[in-house]
This record gives C-alpha cells, sequence and structure tokens, in this order.
C-alpha cells in the first residue's frame, strides 16, 4: 500500500501550478504505462506532448480526464486533489460524486470528435450547460452561439454531426467544450483523423484560443511545426516517462537526449 | 371464375350436436358472425372463448400482442440496465435470470405462472398470468437486443459525457440510449412479429385469442381445415406488413434523429 500521507491535501502558496501530477502511476496489468511521472503545469500555460505512439500521451490525458483511473500518485486540479478526497485528513481515493464536483473544471476534445449524432452543432453545445450547469436554455443557447461563432460555424449551428466535415465536426466539438468554461483543455491528438486540406482550420482555432483566452492546455499531437508555434513547452515522451522537455526553441533546436534527437529526426524524415 | 373459393367456404359441414346426433349445418358463413353462439355450445361448455367470433379473439390477439410487448419492452431495458451497472452481483443475478427464462420454453412458463401459482396462493386470472408470462419470456430477449444496441454504441460517446461532466442518467438516457434505439429496432421487430405469432400459445391456459376459438370452431364442425387456413392467413395477413412498417419506422427513427444524412 502506498503511504498517502506524502501527500498534501491541498496545494497553498503563491506558485500553485493548474495541474500537478505528483508520483503518477498507470499499469493495465504488468504494463507499467506510466511510471511515478511528475508534470505541473502552470495557470495559461500551453503544454504540448509528444513522442512515439504507445508511450503514454493519450494515458496522460485520459487520468486527468478521470476517464482512467490511476494505480500511484494523486493529481491535483487547480489545488484540489482530482482523483482522491480527503477523509480523516488523509487522502482516500475519491468517490464518483467529489470527482463530478472537481472534474468541471477541465474540458477535452478527442481525436474522432466524439460529437452526439442525434443532436445538432447548437444541441451539442448546450447540452452540458443545461443539464450540468444547470443555464437556462436562453442563456446556455447564447453562449453556445459564441462559441460556434468563434470557431467560425455559426452559419452550420442547426446541421448533425453527419452532415459536418470532419474539421467542421471537431470545431463544434471545440466550441462543445468550451461552452462549460473549463480551466483547462485537453487536446488528444485533434488533427489526426482530419484530412490534410482541413486540419488549417482547425489549428488556427487553437491558435486564437491560446490568443485570446488564457486557458491553461495540454495538447498531444504529432505535428511538430504546429507545437512549436504554439507552445510554452513541449514534453517528449518515451516509455511512459518524460525524457526531456523545455521550451518548443531548446527542445527542437537543441535536444540533448538521444531519444528525443531519434524521434525528431524520424518525425522529420518522415514529413 | 372465383366461385370454387366461396364454394369452399360455404360448405356444409357436419356437427355432433350436445344430444350426440350428427346434424349438418353451414360451416363458414357463421365463423364471422355472432351467429355460432347460438349452437348452443357455449351454453354447454360454459368456455368464455366461444362466445366470441374468429375476428372477435383477434381483438384479443392483438390486445395480447400489445400488452405482452409493453411489458416485454420496459421490463427488458431494465434487464438491460440491471447489466450495466458497476455491481457485479446485480449484473450476474439478471444475466442468470434472462439465461434461464431463455433457455425454457414459453408454454411450460405460461402453464407455471398460471398453475403453480395457485399453489403459493397467487391465482391469477388467465389474461394476468398469460401477460406476465409471456411478457417477462420476451422481455428477456429484448434486453438482449437492447443490451447489443447499446454496446454498439461507440464508446467515445460515454466518453464525450464524461468529459462533459453529464450525470450518469443524462448520459443514459439522453445520450446513449436514443442512439441505441435505431439499432435496437431490427431485433425489436423481429420479437413483435415473434410475439404475435407464439400468442397460440396463451389457449393452453384458456385466454380466448384466435387459436383458442378456432380450435373451439374446428371441434364444433369437425372440421380444422378450413378455420385453421384462415388463422393462418390471418397471421401472415398481419406479419407481413408489420415487417415493411418496421423498417419504414427504422428509416423514420434515424430521421428524426439526425442519424441520416
Ligand atoms: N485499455 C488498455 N488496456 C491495456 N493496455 C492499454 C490500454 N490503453 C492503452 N494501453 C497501452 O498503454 C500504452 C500507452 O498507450 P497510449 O494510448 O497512452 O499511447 P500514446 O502515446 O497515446 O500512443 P499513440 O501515439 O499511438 O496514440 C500502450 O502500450 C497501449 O497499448
Ligand atoms: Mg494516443
Amino acid at each position: 500500500m502506498e503511504d498517502m500521507s506524502q501527500y498534501p491535501l491541498e496545494l497553498n502558496g503563491d506558485d500553485v501550478p493548474m495541474v500537478r501530477f505528483m508520483n503518477v502511476s498507470k499499469r493495465y496489468g504488468d504494463l507499467t504505462v506510466l511510471d511515478a511521472l511528475n508534470l505541473d503545469i502552470q495557470q495559461s500555460e500551453m503544454v504540448t506532448v509528444i513522442g512515439p505512439s504507445g508511450s503514454g500521451k493519450t494515458t496522460v490525458l485520459r487520468m486527468l480526464m478521470t476517464l482512467e483511473k490511476i494505480n500511484e500518485g494523486v493529481i491535483y486540479v487547480d489545488g484540489k486533489p482530482l482523483t482522491h478526497m480527503e477523509k480523516n485528513g488523509v487522502l482516500v481515493p475519491a468517490s464518483d460524486s467529489y470527482i463530478r464536483s472537481v472534474k468541471g473544471d477541465i474540458g477535452m476534445c478527442f481525436q474522432h470528435f466524439n460529437l452526439f449524432p442525434h443532436m445538432t452543432a447548437l444541441q451539442n453545445c448546450i447540452e452540458a450547460p443545461i443539464h450540468v450547469l444547470k443555464m437556462n436554455k436562453k442563456e446556455a443557447i447564447e453562449r453556445a452561439e459564441d462559441m460556434l461563432e468563434m470557431v467560425g460555424l455559426a452559419d452550420k449551428k442547426d446541421q448533425h454531426p453527419i452532415r459536418l466535415s470532419g474539421g467542421q465536426q471537431q470545431r463544434v466539438a471545440i466550441a462543445r467544450a468550451l461552452c462549460m468554461r473549463p480551466k483547462v483543455m485537453l487536446l488528444d491528438e485533434v488533427t489526426s483523423a482530419l484530412d490534410p486540406e482541413v486540419i488549417g482550420e482547425v489549428t488556427n482555432v487553437i491558435k486564437k484560443l491560446v490568443a485570446e483566452h488564457n486557458l491553461t492546455m495540454l495538447m498531444v499531437t504529432h505535428q511538430m511545426g504546429f507545437a512549436r508555434d504554439i507552445s510554452d513547452r513541449v514534453c517528449f515522451f518515451f516509455d511512459g516517462k518524460i525524457e526531456e522537455q523545455g521550451t518548443p526553441t531548446a527542445l527542437f533546436d537543441n535536444p540533448q537526449r538521444e531519444r528525443t534527437q531519434q524521434f525528431l529526426s524520424a518525425v522529420k524524415s518522415a514529413d | 371464375m372465383f366461385t370454387f373459393i366461396t364454394d369452399y367456404f360455404s360448405q356444409v359441414g357436419e356437427r355432433l350436436d350436445w344430444n350426440g346426433e350428427l346434424v349438418q349445418c353451414v360451416v363458414f358463413p357463421k365463423l364471422f358472425g355472432t351467429a355460432y353462439t347460438d349452437l348452443g355450445f357455449a351454453a354447454a361448455c360454459k368456455d368464455p372463448a366461444l362466445s366470441t367470433t374468429l375476428f372477435g379473439a383477434l381483438g384479443n390477439t392483438l390486445i395480447a400482442v400489445f400488452l405482452g410487448y409493453g411489458i416485454a419492452m420496459v421490463v427488458g431495458l431494465v434487464l438491460a440496465m440491471g447489466q450495466r451497472t458497476k455491481s457485479k452481483i446485480l449484473t450476474r443475478i439478471v444475466r442468470e435470470f434472462v439465461e434461464f427464462i431463455r433457455s425454457t420454453p414459453l408454454v411450460v412458463q405460461i402453464f407455471f405462472v398460471f398453475f403453480v401459482g395457485p399453489q403459493f396462493g397467487i391465482t391469477l386470472s388467465p389474461w394476468v398470468a398469460g401477460m406476465i408470462a409471456i411478457g417477462l419470456h420476451y422481455a428477456a430477449y429484448l434486453s438482449e437486443v437492447y443490451r447489443g444496441a447499446l454496446a454498439a454504441v461507440p464508446a467515445g460517446q460515454a466518453e464525450a459525457c464524461i468529459a462533459l461532466n453529464l450525470s450518469a442518467r443524462r448520459s443514459f438516457f439522453g445520450i446513449i440510449l436514443p442512439q441505441a434505439v435505431p439499432l435496437a429496432l431490427p431485433g425489436m421487430g423481429n420479437y413483435l412479429i415473434g410475439i404475435f405469432k407464439d400468442t397460440p400459445m396463451l389457449m393452453v391456459i384458456g385466454v380466448a385469442e384466435m387459436m383458442h376459438v378456432a380450435t373451439a370452431i374446428g371441434s364444433e364442425y369437425w372440421r380444422y381445415t378450413e378455420v385453421m387456413t384462415i388463422v393462418g392467413l390471418i397471421f401472415l395477413a398481419l406479419s407481413l406488413p408489420t415487417a415493411a412498417l418496421l423498417r419504414v419506422i427504422e428509416a423514420f427513427v434515424r430521421q428524426k434523429l439526425g442519424m441520416t444524412r
């Protein structure tokens, strides 16, 4: 059993990170996917995760979105524990209702969009604000229309996903997540399922988000150019660990570790 | 040209009347009218079935279908949801129940509910017993249809619900279930026709559905061929359009849900 007393009940002080992974491990059976991960993401920081397939990038996002349970360690969001809750002065695994009360700060967009196919773009966007935030319908619609406008799809609001292109669907998915006003936004390879010619419309929306909103973002991508353009920090994952991290310039132009160099040159030659 | 049909349907039959004498009677003109209760058979048997005609019995058959299917749809959903909970014990219990029902014949279940219930002080009318038996039987089958349809909704939908912080209830009823409906409809349609074709089994406990009345008529006139032919044709005449109608409904539902281009 893990000694939980080493983990603070909450994070205090001046520089509390927006997200803190503290000694987080994730295993599937015998396979250790993440090994004692420590990662802080500051308020308004844009962190990009790169790395070879199977290195655990998606798993990091899924754990933070509470789609996966962690085996060891604690994840904190905005100073509060996410995966655990306080009981008699120590942290114990969080109950479902506790998790629901905390994870509202986090939003996520998926590789395959996962829009609700039986709802129009607008209905997709107002679903959670109405049923989770208990907003009234009129306000929810106003907010959703603003967000759809922001992603450039105001005219498509009454279309069902099946009638939208992949790029449009992904932009609706971004708008839908933003309607919940998350503090942290997770993007898992949001352009990987898209045709090359529509990738730009999605990356432009993300660039706009970074420029205009002070969201904290954690993004997994295979597009190195895009990562370099918009990230504050890039983390290179290898085999369930952060092999190297730094500013885009440092990591892309002057990688220190051999595996980083190999990965980057492999990616470059593939382009 | 079609006189052979009318000839066939107006044949003179013979029957033993209640005094044991052989009498002649016209068979089919009386099938669809109230007239045939005049024969006195009903009075002798006190069988409620015989106060009705074949078409009257068709009404009963349809009522049995709708009641039984209604029960099956609702209970089936409960059984399907019971197998999606986090509780392993509950899932196991529901699973075994479904398997149990699916591996015993409907006729036996109908008998069981009707005749075994009274031994434990539960006396049910034929209708109530019949609807419980056929409703539960088809609930077990429908729960499997639902389960398959729910499982076929992509996992990403449930993950999107979690990411949007929707409650478990809203996720299920608002997101997952509506998407499962068009997937479940073909299987549901099969079992709707199935339950229709299984209603004759209710005759074993004396529910006045078509088969019961047809048998009574057959024994009344000592002629089964004609009346069974008619029953078969009625079943066919209703089953075929139902299958077509169900395809229309499925297309309609998909369109209503915005899931067609
Ligand atoms: N549900 C699961 N059961 C077992 N193993 C899993 C499961 N999900 C992921 N894994 C394994 O965990 C490891 C990390 O997976 P993850 O999806 O995080 O990789 P990734 O870095 O996102 O890869 P990619 O670039 O291909 O998306 C892989 O080896 C994968 O096979
Ligand atoms: Mg991945």
